[in-house]
């Protein structure tokens, strides 16, 4: 718990601390670093305009001639549309589901006082430990075996319950911070249970809740192994399964695999650069929780 | 099954006073237990009770249409003289060496580098971050085409830089190929582990640097003498997720070479993977499962037995 103190108090200091010293070999190095890890993204960026040709003879340079069709090959006869689709779809229902269920058990375990509440919170928290993918074969047959092996279901349903561990824990923590006598305050005006939890503890909760939403957004959108196994028709395959399965046929040119590659990771981009903080947070507490 | 228990202790030590004056009657403990209950079922139905089926199925012989019978342990007698196992743990070995030299090696770089850094620090973080937030798959498949002995960025860059004779098809030939399809996955995450490291940088109290400073100590000395030990406990932190991590190795080498060519890339995720879904041997691919997770249980206890010092007090 204690490394959890520490990386929330210094993930982000307002100011940079003095270290009193200086040089040029540092910075050389920083910048180079970020030059290479930029690379193979830009290089993959200029190649999604290129065709086969001009890969061949000018695999590094700017493209020619900018040919956005690619772009459209990969979305419409890559199928990556209709996985963007499903990608999506998946993802926000996982998404919602994961926030209502877990801030629901989140406000009982830090709120309300009962003998085995130590213990259920100990429970849920266990489920850090397991690797999902240990869990494939069984997974695999409860799901069959309730009739939702090949739907969007499928993916949801275990992704909800993955996600659940990382979820209690990180809002049950942030929850029992929350002061009480607001929710004293409307004990006397007489709310329900549920009228609290909604009005009081959702929308004192909400950079919390954000965290949680980021997380699962990424882990749901970028996950492979469970759409692997969990899905076989195409048509619901996701954006992880669909991008993969261009490697083995679904399209002759290196430019639409490119293509498609940037369009799978632009969402996930465009929420890193929007919510850089949240995401940082969320991907790296969850490692921490020590 | 929910009691009273008046003001309790619940929670650690710093939590702050739950709602003192409630008592726990009847229409509040069904409240519990209804906002309890969608997590619980979901947590067991598909998590507890999963991860208890596949240590059940590990000791049974089955194929998923014959009637299970029941073998007792010889499949983790199998599982230990199992020859493709060994080969996949050795390459799994491999993660997670390269994880723990390149990518804490270089994570351990970026970190001094940036604490020394004097503009920009939060900059290039961010930008180092980047191929952590991206699919395991979309990097996987960013270097498969960065790997692809014709036109690939590798192979084009030693080509202009006059060693074209060390280009070659790195993922093919099957002395590299293991090497090259770990690398994606030991890369991605360097970002990762500079973040974890620099937030236990900024917990390195200033005095002593300047102490340090006063006493006229180099640059290297201090990273040595001071930065070092005392980071050591969130180091730590890197190297066991960085050995779990390598353990479960799937995606990426399941999507550069799918264990290929000639099982020179299998890692025992893979294996499990194929075992159980290829081969139908659900018992032993279920052993496997369970193989995976005691490994890894089994590296981060001796781990944390033999390498954890006591806590730094500062």
């Amino acid at each position: 718990m204690e490394n959890l103190q520490i990386l929330e108090s210094s993930l982000f200091p307002e100011r940079q601390k003095p270290k009193h010293r200086k040089g040029i070999s540092t910075q050389i190095i920083l910048i180079a670093t970020a030059l290479i890890t930029m690379m193979p993204l830009l290089w993959i960026l200029m190649g999604s305009f290129k065709n086969n040709n001009e890969l061949f003879l000018n695999s590094f340079g700017i493209p020619h001639i900018w040919r956005f069709e690619n772009y459209y090959q990969a979305w419409k006869n890559g199928n990556i549309g209709a996985d963007f689709f499903n990608s999506t779809f998946i993802c926000c229902v996982s998404i919602i589901c994961i926030l209502l269920i877990t801030s629901m058990a989140a406000y009982i375990l830090s709120r309300f006082q009962f003998r085995l509440n130590f213990m259920i919170y100990s429970f849920f928290l266990m489920g850090l430990m397991i690797p999902w993918a240990s869990n494939l074969l069984p997974l695999f047959l409860t799901l069959k075996k309730i009739g939702v092996y090949d739907t969007y279901w499928a993916l949801i349903l275990p992704y909800i319950s993955f996600e659940i561990p990382f979820g209690v824990f990180i809002l049950t923590g942030f929850m029992k911070s929350i002061p009480t006598e607001l929710e004293e305050a409307a004990v006397i005006d007489g709310c329900s249970n549920w009228a609290i939890f909604m009005h009081v503890i959702i929308p004192l909760s909400k950079p919390v809740l954000s965290t949680v939403a980021i997380l699962t957004f990424l882990d749901v959108w970028n996950e492979y192994l469970f759409a692997l196994v969990f899905l076989s028709n195409p048509a619901h395959f996701t954006l992880s399964l669909g991008l993969a399965a261009f490697q083995t046929g679904r399209v002759q040119y290196y430019g639409i695999i490119m293509a498609g590659i940037i369009i799978s990771i632009i969402p996930v981009l465009f929420v890193y650069i929007l919510l850089q903080k949240q995401v940082i947070k969320g991907m790296t507490t969850g490692a921490v929780k020590g | 099954m929910l009691r009273i228990k008046g003001i309790a202790d619940q929670g650690g030590e710093n939590s702050p006073p739950l709602m003192g004056g409630w008592n726990m009657t009847p229409k509040k403990m069904r409240t519990g237990i209804l906002f309890l209950a969608p997590a619980m079922l979901f947590y067991c139905f598909f998590v507890v009770f999963s991860i208890a089926r596949v240590i059940y199925y590990s000791f049974f012989k089955w194929n998923g249409l014959n009637f299970p019978q029941f073998v007792g342990v010889s499949n983790y007698v199998r599982l230990v003289n199992d020859q493709t196992v060994l080969a996949a743990f050795r390459n799994n070995l491999i993660a997670i060496a390269m994880a723990l030299i390149i990518q804490i090696g270089i994570a351990l770089i970026l970190t001094i580098s940036l604490s020394n850094c004097k503009f920009g620090a939060r900059f290039f973080r961010t930008v180092y971050f980047v191929p952590a937030v991206i699919s395991g798959v979309a990097v996987a498949m960013m270097f498969g085409q960065a790997m692809n002995p014709d036109y690939g960025l590798i192979n084009t860059s030693l080509r202009l830089i006059g060693l074209g004779t060390l280009a070659r098809p790195w993922l093919s030939n099957s002395n590299t190929a293991i090497y090259a399809a770990l690398l994606p996955q030991t890369l991605q995450y360097i970002g990762w582990n500079v973040i974890i490291l620099v937030a236990g940088i900024y917990n390195i109290p200033d005095s002593l640097y300047e102490a340090a400073y006063l006493d006229g100590v180099s640059n290297l000395q201090k990273t040595w003498y001071i930065t070092l030990p005392l980071l050591w406990e969130v180091i730590q932190i890197c190297i066991i997720s960085a050995i779990t991590g390598s353990l479960q190795g799937f995606t990426h080498v399941m999507v550069l070479t799918g264990g290929g060519p000639n099982s020179a890339t299998e890692l025992v995720g893979l294996l499990m993977y194929h075992r159980t879904f290829q081969w139908l041997q659900f018992g032993y691919g279920s052993s496997i499962s369970v193989g995976i997770f005691l490994v890894g249980l089994l590296f981060s206890v001796l781990f944390k037995r033999y390498f954890s010092s006591d806590k730094i007090e500062y």
